[in-house]
């Protein structure tokens, strides 16, 4: 790396008594000799005292001192990395170069949050890495060589592509990937509607982000209650997930928790940093979380510790599931017409009540009677119906706590401890971060929890329930203005996970599809999402791949043409979404766009310019100001110029908190589902995304297992891979993002793959030599390191690295995307694969 | 060790030069030595300056270990210094007979000790242009500070001293004042190498180097090893005929080179009991010692004294042959245990936590040769090879000049 | 006046974000840490020690300068370059410092003192963080100061801004109304080395 010195000062070094060093001044800072003058050693002949000796005087600066008359002016902002974190920041620009990113305070100073990325926003904004100016690639496709273009050029080869692409294959054959947490920043989202081309949905945590709402509801936010509120449960169950890497953020509320007399037990696979909190850490094989949730629930069951009043009053329970097509018995069935219907308020319909069974064993309405059945087989007419809640008790009555020993490895005494846990009355809440997700059974972990909080009675109130999902989600937003109608008919979305099916195969959901252009818009694709080596081919079959993007990282490397993009706080911009709080922050412009660099906003103007279309917002600003422009917002009291003023505005209104300022999920017994009950039945199941492939659609109404696709000691993988590959969310990342954060690269220089010591000691690993990490899609060469907390048959290689920080190969060629037909989600933590020490030249 | 074998190669060299130095006194032979010496001297002190300006970072030394070869070369010549010293000044202050009127040289051998182990505290400063402040700010309560105060007064006492000697010996002048003198030089040669021990035995942060033993023994360290010293020069400078002494005089000087290895073994014996009986924490410093990264040190340094005590007490041994061996080998030894110190003091961290390691990774060349010893928390880098060479040929330089140019021989003889 | 810092080691997860909090507000050279947390647990950074049957422990260890009240380093240094001010501050100045390096051999905490073994280097050509720092000096010992140049407009030190944990506290150990002594005397704590003498200003609450 270049010497680089900081500015000095004169006046640091008048403290030198040697002249010649005034001359040193000219030189500071580079290696090198400068004019010296140097005495002998006078002692020996002088007798004169030891400790005068020579001079030597080098160019020893005076030292980067700062010029501390500088003015500094300080704007406010937001961390943006994918964290949830959403942080505010203090920016600090000082002779024109943002200096440093700090936090700054929000209303409530419980939610004040930094952590040690967001610290190093500087690094990136000025680092090497830094896209410039547009830039074509000119050697083969990851080769690292670039030439550089106008923008103009830039984007007329990207439009005519759009054009011939559209004329040889069709519109929808011009994917757009784009999204956002900033409203300015979604402006990328209109694109797909401007040329009628597909829309790349995202295909990460959607098992949960699925499954969540359609069992316990949402509030205004989203499908949990405020992060703010664990520190009211007196148990805490961290349960497949790492808050304190992954959300660093909530921690602090969980520790309350923990200060007040909580106790907090940790289940997972691996020893993590938050187990280390932990009362108790329970071992738990990979993927077989729902086993051991639908265990437990069956052992309270059995053991008549199920909270039945619960089940009664908040959830599905009562309601009667007809044998004939699965859904509810309804007024309308039996024929029931109510003297005052209940109406639905955003339909202005009448709701078509479910029906329940009274203790007397008649039929009557929802919501009529305080206790209706929750057990047994009825028939109402010509209908033959079951409770379903016997369709949950039958559902779990197989998966005993023995059983659950068997494919969980949790022994029947450390289940009975937990079941006990859950059995107690006590607040009593589970963290959901999606760890559990990352399978091909990914939603049904969730699913069967849920139903243990639903069976357990621990949700709709303060300390109970599942906490830590994203929580602002955007549901405020005036999406319709995201919206920019087009001459070409709209396509469908083609999620992330099915990108090299379609582009192999050329079909998706029964037609034919192509997909030959891709703009990938702010997303690490080859690092984030599955099998590189496939999504390279994919790559390779298409006309054009774009990557407008901030940081030469790895998908930017594979790219035909790249755009740079203005950093956060060059552009005036506000948080709206992907936040675990419920603020929106104002992001103003700091500095302007470094180089070349433009905004995502002005980017898409400059394309609909290009593709001759009417522009409907005079200026960034206005489009904000209807992104603003909702009911919700409006319920309060935000518009983007109070935003402005305010800097930043709590997006729930305050009616809706409780006295403690949170948001409960569940209050009052109304959850935000389709029957407004808590659901561990599901009556309408719809693929998350349809993509034609089939799947039983009642295998998914209740809670089940089925083992993981790889990472299970019978799957096909296993017959030839011994170890399951996990890759976590490590604190110096929020995925790849701050990759080369220096700082950050100082701490932990290096990717590193944490195997246990059994394993290590069959392969003769030792700690610290270099392994190679492989399966049948490819492999990656690291370092490994023992951690004793690791299981045996498992290993973590943690994410946030780029393809020029592998010794060989690349991390992300192990995975694969195999997806669930029902959540379309991928399986990060699905996958198989073998270690051995490498034996091949390093460095 | 290619460590021993430079210093030992630089003795030799020495050895060389002030054999054919004194071939022919003021002879060209002697001429082409110093001028040698001198051009070496020059390079090291070039590499000094190549120091200060591209940085220490081309030392081994890092944050963890942060003194190197330089203080224990330091170390190495305040003993010679301080040894040579109370060899030359014992005998007029007990009035006893002395060793055959090698004082003055004795004297001059440990004033270049002196103007070296001076020399090795500044290449190693980071900051030697402020070494003005050491007057100006002088902090009183620091080891260091005393030592550079009393170094400075022995160096002032030696000075005189030879001079007083040169002037005085042959009876013009008082020599109560002589003898006078003499206590002062004793006495400040046994102060100087015992405040430069405080500078690492007072330190509680590192166990290897707590010990109130430390004075006393480097006190026994520098006798044994300045001795020895002066032992292999004036065997050296009689045998190229610069002086003359009786054999006696050699053979009682191994005598009590023997002595002061046994009193050496003594301290050092008491020392590695204390830390190892208790077991704990002192028993991991004895086995780093005696079967860890330092054992080469350690065994080396003990067996050296065993075979300087069977010469020194053997007398169909005690012959200037193997004296002057036994003579290299103490001063070897003496080395050994000085790099014990100084490493063993870094070698078990007080805190070894995993976490980021702070400071900039070895160079190049630096990496080289700490590979050759690889567990060891340091060894020297070629730089620092480079600067000690060049110190220690300025010393031969100051020491040859000297022979040449002052009047040194014994009284007798000149 | 005695300054200090209390770490509850029940609530710090080890994030390190205290850490770059003082980098990147001190600008430290490449490669500088003043605040390292260390890992209390397996052979590795953030790896446990112990096994599943056994159990597992890991806690973390921020540590920087102690600002010990009675410094070892203040003692050893020939220069006074390293002072214990009236407010418990051990302070440094760089342009006192001669680089004799005693203090770091003085100093039982290995690694709280770093030395600029060479002319410091940063990955950007421009100073990052706050204004009022003395500027970073080749061949001079730097540490913690408590972020000296905080304390004298009455701000507080970088790492002390915002802990995720809220796991970090500072201020008067002499004043028993503040929240550190009100801490170390309900809680119990433990401090590094105490067998040296240097009775530190760190109380780790465990």
């Amino acid at each position: 790396m270049q010497k680089i010195c900081t500015k000095n000062e004169t006046k640091s070094i008048s403290s030198c008594t040697d002249t010649n060093l005034v001359s040193a001044q000219n030189e500071v800072g580079k290696s090198g000799l400068t004019r010296r003058s140097f005495l002998k050693t006078s002692a020996a002949f002088a007798g004169a005292a030891a400790a005068i000796c020579s001079v030597g005087c080098s160019a020893i600066a005076p030292g980067g001192k700062v010029n501390s008359e500088a003015e500094e002016q300080v704007f406010t902002g937001m961390c943006i990395a994918n964290c949830n974190g959403a942080c505010r920041l203090a920016i600090t620009v000082r002779e024109g170069k943002i200096v440093s990113t700090t936090m700054a305070e929000f209303p409530d100073p419980d939610y004040n949050r930094i952590c040690l990325k967001g610290l190093n926003h500087p690094l990136r904004i000025y680092g090497p890495l830094r896209l410039k100016y547009p830039m074509r690639r000119v050697g083969e496709r990851g080769a690292d060589q670039w030439e550089q273009i106008t923008w103009d050029e830039a984007l007329t080869l990207l439009t005519d592509t759009w054009e011939n692409v559209r004329n040889k294959y069709g519109a929808s054959a011009n994917a757009i990937s784009a999204g956002a947490v900033r409203l300015g920043s979604l402006a990328p989202t209109m694109l797909s509607g401007m040329i009628g081309g597909t829309s790349l949905a995202a295909s990460d945590d959607q098992a949960v982000d699925y499954i969540m709402p359609q069992c316990i509801g949402r509030t205004l936010l989203c499908s949990g209650s405020e992060p703010r509120d664990i520190k009211n449960a007196k148990k805490i169950f961290s349960w497949g997930c790492n808050p304190t890497n992954s959300n660093l953020q909530q921690v602090h509320w969980l520790l309350d928790a923990l200060d007040n007399g909580a106790k907090l037990v940790a289940v997972g696979p691996n020893f993590t940093h938050m187990a280390a909190k932990a009362d108790r850490f329970i071992r738990i094989k990979q993927g077989t979380d729902a086993v051991m949730f639908m265990a437990l629930s069956n052992y309270l069951v059995k053991n008549d510790l199920a909270d039945l009043t619960f089940l009664a009053e908040q959830t599905v329970a009562p309601f009667l599931v007809k044998a004939s097509d699965k859904t509810y018995l309804r007024a309308s069935d039996l024929g029931i017409e109510l003297p005052e219907p209940v109406i639905n308020p955003q339909t202005g319909e009448a709701i078509d009540l479910p029906i329940v069974v009274g203790q007397d064993g008649m039929p009557t309405v929802m919501g009529a009677i305080t206790d209706p059945k929750i057990e047994g087989n009825f028939t109402f007419g010509e209908h033959k119906v079951t409770t379903a809640y016997s369709l949950l008790l039958d559902a779990i009555a197989p998966y005993t706590l023995e059983k659950a020993e068997e494919i969980c490895g949790v022994s029947v005494a450390d289940g009975e401890w937990i079941a006990s846990l859950f059995a107690d009355k006590e607040p009593l809440a589970v963290t959901a971060l999606p760890g559990m997700d990352h399978y091909y059974n990914g939603h049904q972990p969730y699913h069967a929890m849920a139903a243990l909080l639903m069976v357990s009675g621990h949700l709709g109130s303060p300390g109970n329930g599942s906490y830590y999902a994203t929580y602002l989600t955007g549901g405020a937003v005036n999406w319709a203005a995201i919206y920019m109608p087009s001459d070409y008919p709209p396509s469908p979305e083609i999620p992330w996970t099915s990108l090299n099916d379609v582009c192999e195969k050329k079909t998706f959901n029964g037609h034919p599809q192509e997909i030959k252009s891709i703009v990938i818009w702010g997303k690490e694709a080859i690092s984030g999402q599955m099998d590189k080596k496939r999504l390279l081919q994919s790559f390779d079959q298409m006309e054009l791949v774009t990557v407008v993007d901030l940081e030469m990282n790895d998908t930017a490397r594979y790219a035909d043409l790249i755009l740079p993009v203005a950093y956060f706080f060059e552009s005036i911009d506000c948080a709206v979404t992907g936040t675990s709080h419920s603020y929106n922050i104002l992001g103003e412009q700091a500095i302007e766009p470094l180089y070349e660099s433009l905004n995502d906003y002005d980017i898409v103007v400059k394309i609909a310019e290009k593709l001759g279309l009417k522009w409907p917002y005079a200026s960034k600003e206005d489009f904000l100001r209807v992104g603003f422009d909702s009911d919700l917002y409006k319920a309060a009291g935000i518009t983007f110029d109070k935003l402005k003023e305010e800097k930043v505005m709590n997006s729930v209104p305050a009616f809706m908190l409780n006295e403690e300022g949170c948001l409960i999920l569940g209050a009052g017994g109304v959850y935000g589902t389709d029957t407004g009950k808590a659901q561990f039945y599901l009556e309408t199941v719809e693929p998350r995304v349809v993509t034609g492939i089939d799947f039983d659609k009642d295998s998914v109404r209740l809670p089940a297992w089925d083992p993981p696709y790889e990472a299970w000691d019978e799957s096909e993988a296993a017959k030839k891979y011994s170890i399951n590959l996990l890759q976590s969310h490590s604190k110096w990342r929020s995925h790849s993002t701050f990759a080369k954060a220096e700082w950050l690269r100082e701490l932990v220089p290096e990717p590193v793959i944490y195997i246990s010591p059994e394993d290590a000691a069959k392969r003769s690993i030792e700690n610290g030599d270099i392994v190679k990490v492989y399966n049948d899609r490819g492999y990656v060469v690291i370092k490994a390191l023992i951690d004793s907390g690791i299981a045996p048959g498992s290993s973590d290689l943690p994410k946030g690295f780029h393809l020029t920080d592998f010794i060989e190969g690349h991390y992300n060629e192990l995975s694969h995307n195999a997806f669930h037909p029902f959540t379309v989600n991928n399986c990060f933590s699905d996958v198989r694969i073998e270690i051995e020490k490498y034996n091949g030249e390093v460095g | 060790m290619a460590e021993n074998n430079s210093v030992s190669k630089n003795k030799s060299a020495e050895e060389r030069e002030s054999i054919s130095a004194q071939r022919s006194s003021r002879g060209s032979g002697g001429l082409i030595a110093i001028v040698i010496a001198a051009v070496i001297a020059v390079a090291g002190i070039a590499l000094w300056i190549y120091q200060l300006s591209d940085g220490l970072v081309n030392t081994n030394m890092r944050n963890l270990s942060s003194w190197g070869l330089y203080l224990i070369m330091f170390m190495l010549f305040v003993g010679l210094s301080a040894g040579g010293l109370i060899i030359s000044s014992v005998p007029r202050v007990f009035g006893v007979k002395g060793f055959g009127g090698i004082g003055k040289v004795a004297t001059w051998v440990s004033i270049c000790c002196t103007a070296l182990a001076v020399a090795f505290v500044v290449v190693d400063l980071g900051g030697p242009q402020r070494l003005w402040e050491l007057v100006a700010f002088a902090n009183m309560s620091s080891p260091l500070m005393w030592d550079i105060i009393v170094l400075s007064v022995y160096l002032i006492i030696s000075v005189v001293y030879l001079w007083a000697t040169m002037r005085f010996e042959n009876g013009t002048g008082s020599s109560t004042a002589l003898r006078i003198l003499s206590v002062f030089a004793l006495i400040s040669a046994v102060m100087v190498h015992t405040v430069t021990a405080w500078i690492f035995g007072l330190q509680i942060a590192r166990e290897f180097w707590y010990t109130a033993l430390l004075g006393p023994w480097f006190v026994s360290s520098a006798l044994l090893s300045g001795l020895a010293l002066i032992l292999i020069v004036v065997v050296v400078l009689r045998k190229a005929g610069y002086l003359e002494l009786e054999e006696s005089n050699i053979r009682r000087m191994a005598v009590l080179l023997g002595v002061f290895t046994a009193v050496d073994l003594y301290f050092f014996g008491c020392d590695l009991l204390t830390s190892g009986f208790p077991g704990g924490s002192g028993a991991e410093v004895v086995a780093l010692l005696t079967t860890g990264v330092l054992a080469p040190y350690f065994w080396v340094e003990v067996i050296a004294g065993v075979v300087t005590m069977v010469i020194a007490f053997t007398p169909s041994l005690r012959n200037p042959g193997p004296i002057v061996i036994a003579a290299a080998l103490s001063i070897v030894a003496i080395l050994c245990k000085r790099i014990q110190l100084m490493i063993g003091g870094f070698q078990i961290p007080n805190m070894d936590l995993p976490g980021v390691t702070t400071g900039p990774e070895l160079t190049g060349g630096g990496q080289a040769f700490a590979d050759v010893a690889a567990a060891l928390v340091y060894f020297p880098s070629p730089l620092e090879f480079g600067v000690t060479i060049g110190v220690v040929s300025l010393g031969a330089f100051m020491l040859l000049l000297g022979l040449r140019m002052l009047p040194l021989k014994p009284k007798e003889q000149e | 006046m005695r300054l200090g810092m209390v770490i509850d080691t029940r609530r710090c997860f080890g994030c390190q974000t205290c850490a770059v909090a003082c980098k990147s507000a001190n600008n430290l050279p490449n490669n500088n840490w003043w605040n390292r947390v260390l890992t209390e647990g397996g052979e590795n950074m953030d790896c446990p020690a112990g096994d599943y049957e056994k159990g597992y422990s890991l806690t973390f260890l921020p540590t920087s300068c102690q600002h010990c009240d009675n410094p070892a380093c203040t003692r050893a240094c020939p220069v006074g370059a390293t002072s214990k001010r009236e407010d418990g501050v051990v302070f440094q100045d760089y342009d006192k410092c001669i680089g004799c390096r005693m203090c770091v051999a003085a100093c039982p905490y290995n690694g709280v003192r770093i030395f600029n073994w060479e002319e410091p280097e940063y990955y950007l050509d421009f100073a990052l963080g706050d204004k009022d720092i003395p500027a970073h000096q080749k061949h001079v010992v730097e540490k913690c100061t408590f972020c000296a140049h905080r304390l004298a407009q009455g701000k507080t030190p970088a790492c002390m801004v915002l802990c995720p944990a809220r796991a970090r506290f500072w201020g008067d150990l002499d004043d028993p109304e503040s929240e550190v002594s009100k801490l170390i005397n309900k809680r119990k704590y433990k401090q590094l080395l105490t067998d040296r003498g240097t009775n530190p200003s760190v109380y780790y609450l465990v």
